[in-house]
């Protein structure tokens, strides 16, 4: 299997302050990984340098077998505070990609109402961001990420800012949408039990500067719901495992 | 899926009952009529309270609304009025229109690349602070007393509000939108399109609000100055003759004119910008 995403040795600094030190860390194409870390560890800046919103300093990051330099073709980012145009419909928002992308308004017309579908918006097309709730709009933006067909999906902590409730219906959600599509999907996280509900590698970072502490595979077949998971003889075993490492991550050896 | 769960008992669940719904709009009518009846008291109190003072002094000092109205009757009757009142709308559109063209791109352009940014940022600020009255007889020394020159006026007091608020509108883009923007890999002409310019639209009508106090504020200036026509020239007309009450008139016109251009703008805003008058999203 090629690698949709590779981070060979990648660094970064902010203001003379070690962000990244020397990471690497390889994305096998259709794999759903999430990054997870102590808060504030440089685990949101490798993500974005992944989506070339921010560069490197050392080391080079590919996707595609392309090295990245700004945002490349073929991904598509879902932010964490959604990032829809409060100006647009939640239609428009779901069709901004295929817009800027200079998609005719045939395929415009035909995709974006399938996504919405998808995402289970369908009713609320005509709504504003600011008459949804905080799930919907995280939908929604799911959605326009999806509508563009990107290989590769960059997730930062999407489902943060939504209460409990919502988010084990949105990992549901999500989990229904990914078997289907198998897109490669890097999924940043604070959240163990996310982690292993969704994923099928969690990558532990190290807190500031950011290093792999380790790889957890999570052999939990598929498909999955957020019960079965979690109700998974093999669940305890992983999360006790993922606890370990974030917290060697968290005190572990310091220079 | 529990979403569509709490659609559907939103959509099934019953209306009401009918007595409910009749309180509660008796309720609201009743606290409407309260409302109003004390619009018209108010309004009732001060007009009687300026009559009977009004005919108790000296009429060139003041002048009653029986007065006013009698003065607004026969203004309206020899044509005076209108016609100044059409002189004055021309210039205001003219100057409050040219304005409106060509200070918001002027900001936007202004915003979004740095060198220009440093280049006239000083400029700005220093003609923003200083008051433009002063600057009024320079002007009518360069573009005359004719129309051009009362439009130019005009212009000059709606622009800057324009210009800032479009400038600010322009630089407090949410960041997480351009990159947003970014990310879908955008041409420069869609990040304006999609990003910068809706999401100024809420300040540039801010501004437009108080670009048309101002306008107006430039407009009766104008008049002053350069004499001879418009809802200015009759106020200085009327008080130069001590007709007092002649006075009042196309001062009253030209608050009812200001109130109705505020009103057209905030209709505006909501109009062309629902979501800003929404509580902001988290």
């Amino acid at each position: 299997m090629t690698a949709a995403c590779e981070c060979r040795d990648v660094s970064k600094w902010f203001d003379g302050l070690s962000v990244l030190d020397h990471v690497d860390l390889e994305v096998p194409e259709g794999a759903f990984v999430t990054i997870i870390g102590p808060s504030g560890c440089g685990k949101t800046t490798l993500l974005r340098a992944m989506a070339g919103l921010t560069g490197v300093d050392a080391g080079e990051i590919k996707i595609g077998g392309r090295t990245v330099m700004g945002p490349p073709e073929g991904v598509a980012m879902v932010f964490q505070g959604s990032g829809l145009m409060p100006w647009k419909t939640i239609y428009d928002n779901v069709a901004f990609g295929l817009v800027v992308a200079g998609r005719s308004r045939r395929e415009i017309g035909q995709t974006v109402p399938r996504f919405i579908e998808k995402v289970n918006l369908t009713g609320y097309e005509r709504l504003y961001p600011y008459q949804v709730s905080g799930g919907m709009r995280q939908r929604a933006g799911l959605a326009r990420a999806l509508a563009v067909d990107p290989s590769v999906l960059l997730m930062d902590e999407p489902f943060a800012s939504v209460d409990a409730q919502t988010r084990e219906v949105l990992h549901d959600e999500l989990l229904t949408i990914w078997e289907r599509e198998r897109k490669s999907v890097v999924f940043v996280t604070h959240s163990i039990d996310e982690a292993i509900v969704l994923s099928d590698v969690v990558v532990v970072m190290s807190r500031r500067p950011a290093r792999v502490t380790g790889l957890i595979e999570v052999d939990i077949p598929r498909p999955r719901r957020e019960r079965t998971v979690r109700g998974h003889p093999r669940y305890a075993d992983i999360r006790e495992r993922c606890w370990e490492l974030l917290e060697e991550a968290r005190h572990g050896d310091q220079p | 899926m529990a979403t569509s769960l709490s659609l559907e008992r939103r959509a099934s669940s019953s209306a009401p009952p009918p007595e409910v719904v009749e309180r509660e709009r008796r309720r609201r009518r009743s606290r409407h009529r309260l409302m109003w009846t004390v619009r018209v008291l108010s309004v009732a109190v001060v007009l009687v309270a300026w009559q009977v003072y009004g005919v108790r002094v000296n009429p060139i000092l003041f002048a009653p609304p029986t007065a006013i109205a009698e003065a607004f009757v026969a203004m309206v009757r020899d044509g005076t009025l209108l016609s100044a009142f059409l002189q004055s709308l021309l210039v205001l559109v003219v100057g409050l229109g040219a304005a409106i063209v060509v200070s918001i791109p002027a900001a936007l352009v202004w915003a979004r690349y740095d060198p220009v940014d440093w280049a006239v940022q000083h400029y700005v600020n220093a003609i923003y602070a200083t008051p433009l009255v002063a600057l009024v007889p320079l002007l009518i020394l360069w573009f005359g007393l004719g129309f051009l020159s009362r439009a130019i006026i005009v212009f000059s007091f709606a622009f800057f509000p324009l210009l800032l608020n479009a400038y600010q509108g322009a630089k407090s883009v949410d960041r997480e939108l351009l990159e947003v923007a970014r990310s879908f890999r955008c041409r420069e002409y869609h990040v304006w399109r999609h990003v910068v310019l809706p999401s100024s639209v809420p300040f540039i009508m801010a501004g437009l609000n108080l670009a048309a106090g101002r306008s107006l504020v430039g407009l009766i200036i104008a008049e002053f100055y350069t004499t001879g026509t418009g809802l200015g020239y009759l106020v200085l007309q009327a008080a130069n003759t001590f007709r007092t009450a002649r006075m009042f008139v196309p001062v009253i016109v030209v608050m009812v004119l200001g109130v109705a251009l505020l009103g057209v703008t905030r209709y505006l805003q909501r109009r062309v910008a629902p979501w800003s008058s929404q509580p902001e999203r988290q």
